[in-house]
């Protein structure tokens, strides 16, 4: 069991890494766009040529003919680790031109092919994946937070505020979800800035998402109001501070942890399905979703099978937490102290 | 509303209690309310050093006393004087002054202590909630750790390493750490064994005799509070039916609900070593 | 009878408070339907002022609730500004294909997970049931999107399945033909609804009914002699019928709201496209009635949930269950 929860974390620890440094591992700009390449088929990585096996992999150039792309076999473009390539910003930090992998030009090296506009899909993969990523995990944390927050308040002080934020609940969790979302994101400004979309989008999402959690923490909160260590606290004359710091809130982040396991794939998803329909950030800007909404031209499903990328992204990241969520489910579930 | 008048006898009681009443509503819904009263004019009184057994089956009203008595409820009437002062409806504020005086020990020390702190953390709550300084409340936590006879070594091992009657112990401490004058004992030795249970009482009697600690022990065991009270006082369905000094209880009972309790007790004054000889 | 009228009250409510929250949110838009039309240089101010006073735009927001809860009364819900029509007929229209891809749906996942869930846990260990805990747990985990677009992708590729488009309703069509037409246009998204729903009810059929068997007097029955078929059919199912009564609710309830993405996706006529339309476009009223129409649908399905539980439950009947 151990060593399973090990696995996942280091497993999520490095999807995370990944992404976060994706400027870094991503050989081109996402927006970079190539109008000699569209729809390029993936880079082939090739070890052995008429010379023989070599210890560097290599590539072809693409070239356009009449029948679709070939390989120019007449030059090969080795390809080399930590090369000068586009320059950014590294973590917001610093200036840097290096990236881990690539081919000197006019050779390109696009391991999950290229879109339309000839865009390296791997390189958007990647950014894609640190803005639906970071949706979703910023949609957790305000649904945390705010669920939270009414939680404590709710079984706390019981009575009036609790019956009331209970009904809140309710009406929140029987509100059809996507459509609910559909709804609330078109009444906000359509065609904003990304940062402000991104913006809108998390907040949107989380604050939607804030009764489970709450009814979740209440639960919580009620059962160990009436604990007798409580009532031993106050018998020393502890404030309601003291005691929610010192009783309530360790027992809460147990159930904080489950849920956000549970919560960031489903936030993920949420902020896909909506870049999907157009609601949320547009292009330029990469997203896992909006990447998706371009599958679904029935001619590019068809032939350009590489642009199923996301789908592959979203497939293992979404399994890794859901595998996460269920060790930490069971992990919870486990004799605690003080049951 | 404070109240500074001391009674002048030469033996004052250090703890009296005088027309205590305490209702509860009862029933869920709004219209559905009704008030249970749960203690009726409850009058007792506790000499300084001495200890009173308050016996009765369940649902009398004892811990209803006990809870009003350590103030974590207010009473609907009734006095609380201890040491001279009347504390039955003081403010919150004025409360906290004299709440380090009575401390109360609860029924399930299993649940009346936090299972996620440390030893250290669960006796010096009191102290943190005071806002003592980290070396001041360790150096105190030593201290009453001993006093229960337990090592200052195992100030830092999680409360889950201790047992039932240990844990019972680290109560104790945690109770003597704002130094009390007044111990309440609500069930404390239920869910104990026997031999558990002699141990801790036995210490009770030992610190009571180091601090002269005046004792309220509620029980539903006549046998242990025997050993340990210098006077009785049965509770039957909300009031007192009939109190006195230990011995005039056991030997001579007058009402129904004691001589049911004493029936239903095993055999008094023989059971536990008092003071002398017994493990401790 | 009390609880009935209980359950009637908050469904009520809970319906009322929906709208009041759904009216709360478009108070706080910053833009609207007119802010497109007014980038439009041949829409003289003029008309985008008709127009507002024409559909009560420029009112105060209680008074819009009011003209919008009296429009409900006479089944109107609004009016729809791209379409300049009622916005009920509008829904309803949708809402039938939209019903027809889900009732289908669900009915054929009930079909199938029923017996399934009962059989997989019957055979429990056996390696299809892991093989099924498995591609069940990938399923339930990915978000439907992905699903969707993975299982259009395989579709089309192997040209699995046929792909049309066009109206549904054509004139002057037998209605063989249209039939025909009908269930190939169907089947693409009744497959990825069944796939999709079956993984979650299985788990949750073959959850309970594995419950049911671990219990005392399940396994006193077995002690009894009773055969297994007799003590599955007898015993188990019945006991096992509570928690699948709930999730039927729940399907019930998603039969409108469920099926948005696939309907998009698949090309499908239904309210999905309808509402993603009007959400793109700032229809106010048609957006809400949406909202409002899959909200009665969940908290209709919930109530009916309820109600059939009541029925079958007879511990709830007796209060059994409300021990404080």
């Amino acid at each position: 069991m151990r060593t399973k929860t090990a696995i996942l974390i280091a497993a999520l620890a490095a999807l995370h890494l990944a992404l976060l440094c994706a400027a870094f591992i991503a050989p081109y700009d996402p927006v970079a766009q190539n109008r000699e390449l569209p729809y390029a088929p993936p880079t082939r990585l090739h070890l052995h040529d008429a010379a023989g096996w070599h210890l560097r992999p290599f590539v072809y150039r693409w070239t356009l003919g009449d029948e679709g792309y070939l390989e120019d076999k007449s030059e090969s473009f080795p390809v080399h680790l930590l090369t000068t390539g586009s320059s950014y910003e590294f973590l917001g930090i610093f200036d840097t031109t290096r990236h881990l992998f690539g081919v000197a030009p006019p050779a390109s090296i696009a391991l999950f092919g290229t879109d339309g506009f000839g865009r390296d899909e791997f390189s958007r993969v990647l950014y894609g994946g640190q803005i639906s990523v970071a949706a979703g995990i910023a949609a957790t944390l305000i649904a945390l937070l705010a669920g939270a927050l009414f939680g404590v308040i709710a079984g706390y002080y019981g009575n009036w505020t609790d019956q009331s934020l209970m009904a809140g609940t309710e009406l929140f969790l029987s509100l059809p979800w996507l459509y609910f979302l559909l709804g609330v994101r078109a009444f906000l400004p359509l065609h904003v800035s990304p940062v402000r979309t991104f913006f809108l989008l998390t907040c949107v999402i989380g604050l939607i998402g804030w009764a489970r959690p709450a009814r979740l923490v209440r639960g919580i909160v009620l059962s160990s109001r009436t604990r007798n260590y409580v009532l031993a606290a106050r018998s020393f004359g502890a404030s309601d501070l003291h005691v929610i710091r010192e009783h309530i809130l360790p027992e809460i982040l147990g159930v904080l942890m489950t849920q956000a396991t549970v919560l960031v794939p489903r936030y993920i998803a949420a902020e896909v399905t909506l870049s999907f329909f157009g609601l949320g950030v547009n292009e330029p800007v990469a997203s896992w979703g909006n990447m998706l909404s371009t599958l679904q031209q029935y001619s590019v499903l068809v032939s350009y099978a590489w642009l199923l990328a996301p789908v592959g992204a979203l497939i293992i990241t979404s399994v890794i937490y859901a595998l996460l969520a269920d060790v930490v489910q069971s992990r919870l579930e486990f004799p605690q102290p003080g049951n | 509303m404070a109240n500074s008048v001391r009674t002048s006898e030469p033996n004052h009681p250090f703890l009296r209690v005088q027309g205590l009443s305490k209702r509860y509503l009862a029933g869920g819904r709004w219209h559905r309310r009704v008030h249970m009263a749960a203690a009726i004019e409850i009058d007792f009184e506790i000499g300084k050093g001495k200890t009173l057994a308050l016996v009765g089956a369940s649902g009398s009203g004892k811990s209803t006393v006990a809870r009003c008595v350590t103030r974590l409820e207010r009473p609907d009437a009734g006095q609380i004087w201890l040491d001279g002062r009347d504390i039955a409806q003081l403010s919150r504020r004025d409360l906290a002054l004299v709440r380090p005086g009575i401390q109360m020990i609860f029924q399930d020390a299993v649940t009346s202590i936090n299972p996620r702190f440390s030893a250290a953390e669960a006796i010096e709550e009191p102290l943190r909630i005071q806002g003592k300084n980290s070396s001041e409340r360790r150096s105190i936590a030593e201290k009453v750790i001993q006093e229960v006879a337990l090592s200052p070594a195992w100030l830092d091992r999680s409360v889950m390493q201790f047992s039932g009657g240990q844990r019972q112990r680290l109560a104790i401490a945690r109770a003597l750490t704002t130094q009390p004058k007044v111990l309440v004992l609500d069930e404390a030795f239920t869910g104990l064994d026997l031999s558990t249970q002699a141990q801790i009482a036995n210490l009770l009697l030992d610190l009571q005799a180091a601090h002269a600690l005046t004792c309220l022990v509620i029980s539903h065991d006549l046998t242990l509070v025997t050993n340990m009270a210098d006077a009785v006082a049965v509770m039957s369905h909300g009031r007192i039916v009939e109190q006195g000094s230990t011995r005039q209880i056991v030997r001579d009972p007058k009402h129904e609900e004691t001589k049911k309790l004493l029936s239903s007790a095993k055999t008094a004054e023989s059971q536990l070593a008092r003071r002398a000889g017994a493990s401790a | 009878m009390r609880y009935l009228g209980r359950t009637l009250v908050r469904a009520i409510l809970l319906l009322a408070g929906i709208s009041i929250l759904c009216f709360l949110f478009t108070e706080m838009a910053p833009g609207s339907f007119f802010d497109e039309l007014r980038l439009n240089p041949q829409v003289s101010p003029e008309t985008i002022a008709n127009l507002r006073s024409r559909y009560g735009l420029d009112q105060p927001l209680v008074v819009r609730y009011g003209r919008w809860v009296k429009s409900a009364a006479r089944a109107d819900f609004g009016y729809s500004i791209a379409y300049n029509a009622p916005v009920a007929p509008l829904l309803w229209g949708r809402a039938k294909n939209t019903l027809l891809l889900t009732a289908t749906g669900m009915l054929l996942t009930w079909l199938i997970s029923l017996p399934l869930g009962v059989w997989l846990a019957a055979r429990r260990g056996h390696m299809l049931d892991q093989a099924f805990s498995i591609a069940s747990s990938f399923v339930v985990s990915i978000p439907e999107v992905v699903i969707a677009v993975a299982l259009l992708a395989i579709v089309v590729r192997w040209r699995l399945l046929p792909l049309s488009a066009g109206p549904l309703h054509g004139e002057g069509i037998s209605l063989r033909t249209h039939v025909q037409d009908l269930a190939t246009r169907m089947l693409l998204p009744v497959t990825i609804l069944v796939f999709v729903e079956s993984a979650i009810i299985v788990r949750h059929v073959r959850a309970s009914v594995l419950e049911v068997l671990g219990t005392p007097f399940v396994q006193a029955a077995h002690s009894f002699g009773i055969c297994r078929a007799r003590v599955l059919f007898r015993h188990v199912l019945p006991a096992a019928a509570s928690p699948a009564i709930s999730l039927f609710g729940f399907s019930l309830a998603g039969l409108v709201s469920g099926s948005l993405l696939i309907e998009v996706i698949c090309g499908w006529p239904g309210l999905g496209p309808l509402i993603l339309e009007a959400t793109l476009s700032r229809d106010l009223y048609l957006v809400i009635g949406g909202i409002m129409l899959s909200a009665l649908f969940m908290v209709g399905g919930n109530l009916i949930a309820d109600l059939m539980l009541l029925a079958a439950d007879p511990r709830i009947r007796t209060g059994a269950l409300d021990a404080h």
